[in-house]
């Protein structure tokens, strides 16, 4: 296992129960895809269906599952860089796609935030980074030149890029993966956002800088006392970020609860299996856990059933019924399969 | 936070001055290693300093004709009453004179500064047009592209010279007109469905998702983003317009469609249409037509050189290595 799990946790109970600031119900975000050129039927990928979570003030939901299984579709569905197909997104308690002037357009956009997993193509190459760093602020018409150029000075030097004066008018390729990824935290950070999505953001960095900038982030979740989705295909990571989880199959959320307890006790075949399939450091040491076969295939029109059953080692005939429920199972634990649902 | 005000010891303007210049200095160092580029610069600057500097010199001191001369060296009413016109080159006329006794390096070192600002001026406005619309409809899409792209293939296809000829024909067309006209209509051509294309792959990436989380506009995006991306490819292209521009300049005149008193086309017609260029006296009256037409060569194949070279700044898979 990553040495980092080993590390002390940073105030792990820091979520507070003070206030939900994002909410989200029944969100549902389908593609509309031809198969063929020349088809006129109109199919769809079913790229996030029907997920309910919520995020505290404060809080990290961790949002994990292999890839493709539509954690990037959730993420920019929450700050509206897709229009979801249906269901509700509440921030700070109002409905996000019921914001029609544009002040309230722009307040949601002040307070919500995303950083992208590839810090090669999130950066504008024919721009310095004063200016990237700058932009949320010149696009929200916050600040004269000096209070912009101070906000920046020190959001870089609290990223980590110091000190700021000799990186803040180089271009992206004069600096390193990590650095890029720590500018392009700096540039989500600069209007002290409540709410961002952090959408892989280590997963393309070397491995021993991952730790450096995930520590980084935990420390200006709590520095600033935001709320985080954090997307990850990887436990160990999302044990570490986070203090809730939520794993997603398909566009469907699987199970969810509080980390350490579904991570100690995951419910769900699938969880069992992404949990079995963590490297564990000691060789004698055998998980007891389901294999499950097979890869994610594209949830295109999908019957009404369990989208885990083709893969289950436990499907039953009730799974080829209807999809199961996410029912919760106690200490705020949910789990959507009907292993522990069967009279549901 | 009292230490960080003191980070940005200099004004803004200065520091993006800088960086601009370093910027440059770095092109130029790629664009250098072009011996076609470099060739096609030092045409042009010799031109340059042939038709801004040294005309104007010449026409102040040597040139200078008074109203009881027997020679004027202007290019447009000049005169020599001592030779039999059209001369052959001469101590007085190192290139001879035309039909009427005009001093031909007159001629040709006066037209200099009007091609250059015709083939400019028009490229400026094909290269404006050209990357508004191509990133606007790149995106924007829709109905709006599929507009301007039609529209395109219908400039591609369409016979700008035969046009010039059929529109002067019904109006007296001038420089800046053609400047206007040429501009306008290639600016709505090719290069628009060069520039979308290049605007369409800038548009997907991460960092205009990430402008429209902070709420960026569109214009915003298209302004600050897509275009300083699409912005050296749109350079290039303007290298090529100026010869097109010249070019087609060049011919028109040459077939004395234009409304202008002296052009390097308007020389080759002068020369032709008093039947100085028929059969063998091509050849006997040679200075009568290589000057000008060397010029329209050379400058012509001077801006598309740069562009070249340009190309390989732009495009770095071209440079050697
Ligand atoms: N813009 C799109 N158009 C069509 N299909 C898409 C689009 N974006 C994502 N998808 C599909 O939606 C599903 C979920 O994708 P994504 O959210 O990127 O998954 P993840 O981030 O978990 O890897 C995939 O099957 C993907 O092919
Ligand atoms: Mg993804």
């Amino acid at each position: 296992m990553p040495e980092f799990i080993e590390m002390k946790k940073i105030d792990k109970g820091r979520a507070s129960t003070v206030g939900t600031v994002v909410k989200v119900e029944h969100l549902k975000k389908f593609f509309a895809v031809r198969k063929g050129i020349f088809s006129r039927e109109v199919h769809f990928v079913h790229a996030v269906d029907d997920v309910s979570f919520e995020i505290k003030r404060g809080g990290v939901l961790a949002l994990v599952g292999e890839s493709g299984c539509g954690k990037t579709t959730t993420g920019k569905t929450l700050v509206r860089l897709y229009e979801p197909t249906g269901g509700k997104i509440e921030f700070l308690n109002k409905d996000i796609s019921k914001l029609r002037t544009n002040a309230d357009r722009m307040w949601f956009h002040r307070k919500s935030q995303i950083i992208f997993q590839d810090p090669y193509e999130s950066l504008n190459p024919r721009m310095t980074i004063f200016d990237i760093v700058v932009e949320p602020m010149s696009v929200q018409g916050i600040g004269n030149i000096k209070e912009r150029e101070e906000a920046v000075a020190d959001i870089l030097q609290r990223v980590g890029i110091a000190p700021p004066e000799t990186f803040m008018w180089r271009y992206p390729h004069e600096l390193s993966g990590g650095q890029r990824q720590r500018v392009a935290i700096a540039r989500a950070l600069i209007l002290k956002p409540e709410f961002v999505v952090a959408d892989e953001p280590t997963s393309m960095l070397d491995v021993s800088i991952r730790t450096q900038v995930m520590k980084l982030m935990l420390d200006l979740i709590n520095e600033m006392d935001m709320s985080f989705l954090y997307i990850t295909h990887d436990l160990s990571v999302a044990r570490y970020m986070a203090d809730h989880i939520a794993v997603l199959y398909l566009g469907k959320i699987v199970e969810m609860g509080e980390i350490e307890e579904v991570l100690q006790h995951p419910l769900h075949p699938y969880t069992q299996a992404l949990i079995s399939a963590v490297p564990v450091p000691d060789p004698e040491f055998q998980r007891e856990m389901p294999k499950i076969k097979g890869g994610v295939s594209k949830p295109i029109d999908p019957p009404d059933r369990c989208r885990f059953y083709e893969r289950c080692p436990y499907a039953m005939e009730v799974c080829k019924g209807t999809c199961p429920p996410l029912i919760d199972v106690g200490n705020d634990h949910k789990v959507a399969c009907y292993l522990y649902n069967k009279n549901g | 936070m009292s230490e960080l005000q003191t980070v940005v010891k200099e004004p803004l303007w200065k520091i993006r001055i800088k960086l601009a210049w370093r910027g440059f200095l770095k092109n130029w160092n790629i664009f250098r290693q072009s011996k076609i580029g470099m060739l096609g610069l030092w045409i042009v600057i010799v031109f340059a300093i042939l038709g801004f500097v040294v005309y104007p010199i010449l026409a102040a001191t040597v040139w200078r004709s008074s109203l009881a001369a027997t020679v004027s060296y202007d290019p447009i009413t000049g005169y020599d009453f001592q030779k039999i016109n059209p001369s052959h080159p001469s101590l007085q006329h190192p290139l001879g004179t035309d039909p009427i006794g005009r001093d031909i390096l007159s001629q040709l070192l006066y037209s200099t500064p009007r091609e250059f600002m015709l083939g400019i001026f028009a490229a400026l406005i094909t290269v404006f047009i050209g990357t508004t619309v191509g990133t606007v409809a790149a995106y924007y899409g829709g109905i709006l592209d599929t507009f301007f792209m039609r529209l395109a293939d219908l400039i591609l296809l369409f016979p700008m010279i035969a046009f010039l000829i059929v529109l002067s024909g019904m109006m007296k067309i001038n420089m800046i007109m053609l400047a206007l006209i040429i501009g306008i209509l290639s600016g709505f051509g090719g290069i628009t469905i060069v520039l979308r294309s290049q605007a369409l792959t800038v548009k997907v990436k991460p960092f205009i998702e990430s402008a429209k989380v902070s709420g960026a506009r569109s214009f915003y995006i298209v302004f600050h983003h897509i275009v300083p991306n699409v912005m050296p490819l749109s350079f290039l292209y303007m290298m090529f317009s100026v010869t097109g521009a010249i070019f087609s300049e060049a011919v028109l005149s040459f077939l004395g469609l234009l409304n202008v008193k002296m052009s390097w086309g308007l020389m080759i017609h002068t020369s032709e249409s008093g039947g100085y260029l028929l059969g063998a006296y091509i050849g006997r009256y040679w200075w009568l037509w290589v000057p000008a037409g060397l010029a329209i060569t050379l400058l012509c194949g001077a801006f598309y050189f740069i562009g070249r070279g340009l190309d390989e700044v732009v495009n770095p898979r071209l440079r050697r290595r």
